[in-house]
């Protein structure tokens, strides 16, 4: 495994990204603003889900906006923060906040999905259990917010 | 007394030295910036959107406003705090910083637009407030918004590697 954070570290983008400041520093101000847009659309659609909001909505009227902006400001965080991790892979995959990111990245999208295939199957009404999901979900997603960048300051 | 000597005043208080010597200080009032960034500005990203009439259309803008106020200004305040908190651990080197300034300015005018669409919109909102596409003054309050904080946001990254 550390052999392969070592040849990431070699590639052309993990240079150019660890030698410019202007490009790390861009990249992360969109990944930023990618996961600014995750955070905000989880936010809607769990309490949506939790049926906090917009009562006169139908589920699908919130959920299926606010679940495709979840997927973009995904893309986004993903897509810029594969260079950044690989400018210094080695380092920050032995990073234990970093680390604990990645978990919460994951529970968080595999819950908020999870809860959205309910949705899905329920049509029109949360059923009760899925309001468990979505206040797990949301959680995991401020949960998130937290680590996001606390990792970079903490070694 | 002079900015400077504010700035100076500032960075030798307690609350200062707390951020710039403790281990966990710096980190953990950057972790709270953060995440009253992404709650504030995420949950607000929908008001605008609303206000563009470009999703949630069949909800009046008041209902898209009022269920989410309370999580962007629980998100507000986090992030207002935490950033005054930043302030006075750097405030020198932050002042002479022109990504900050950009920050500043931007985050000014994003306040003066909304209160001045509060203002201008006031008792005339209950014409358009459960139109699928509000008119294009309101509109463009919606617009400009977004790329004001969206500014803020890029300024605050460019900021954090320029300043130190």
């Amino acid at each position: 495994m550390d052999s392969w954070f070592v040849w990431l570290e070699t590639t052309a983008v993990a240079e150019a990204t660890a030698e410019s400041l202007t490009l790390t520093a861009s990249l992360s101000a969109i990944h930023l603003l990618g996961f600014t847009l995750v955070t905000g659309s989880a936010l809607l659609a769990n309490l949506k889900r939790l049926g906090a909001l917009l009562p006169r909505c139908s589920v699908a009227e919130v959920l299926r906006p606010a679940n495709r902006a979840v997927v973009v400001g995904l893309a986004i965080s993903v897509a810029t923060g594969v260079p950044l991790f690989a400018a210094h892979a080695t380092a920050v995959s032995a990073n234990g906040t970093f680390q604990l990111k990645m978990v919460l990245l994951l529970a968080a999208a595999v819950c908020h999905f999870a809860v959205g295939w309910n949705d899905r199957v329920q049509a029109a009404v949360v059923a009760p259990g899925a309001r468990t999901g979505a206040a797990v979900s949301l959680a995991l997603w401020l949960s998130l917010a937290v680590t996001a960048c606390a990792f970079i300051l903490l070694e | 007394m002079t900015p400077a000597t504010v700035f100076e005043w500032l960075e030798s208080t307690a609350l200062a030295a707390l951020i710039q010597e403790s281990l966990y200080g710096f980190p953990a009032v950057v972790a709270i910036h953060i995440l009253g960034l992404t709650l504030s500005v995420g949950a607000l990203l929908w008001v605008d959107l609303r206000l563009l009439g470009l999703c949630l259309r069949g909800a009046r803008v008041s209902e898209v406003y009022r269920g989410l106020a309370p999580w962007f200004a629980v998100g507000f305040l986090l992030m207002f705090a935490s950033g005054a908190v930043l302030f006075t651990a750097f405030a020198t080197s932050a002042y002479a910083n022109v990504f900050f300034r950009i920050k500043m300015l931007a985050l000014a005018l994003a306040a003066l637009n909304a209160v001045g669409f509060h203002w201008l919109s006031g008792k005339r909102s209950a014409a358009w407030d459960a139109a699928p596409q509000p008119p294009a003054a309101v509109r463009i309050a919606g617009l400009t918004s977004l790329v004001l904080w969206v500014a803020v946001i890029v300024a605050g990254r460019m900021m954090s590697y320029t300043m130190f």
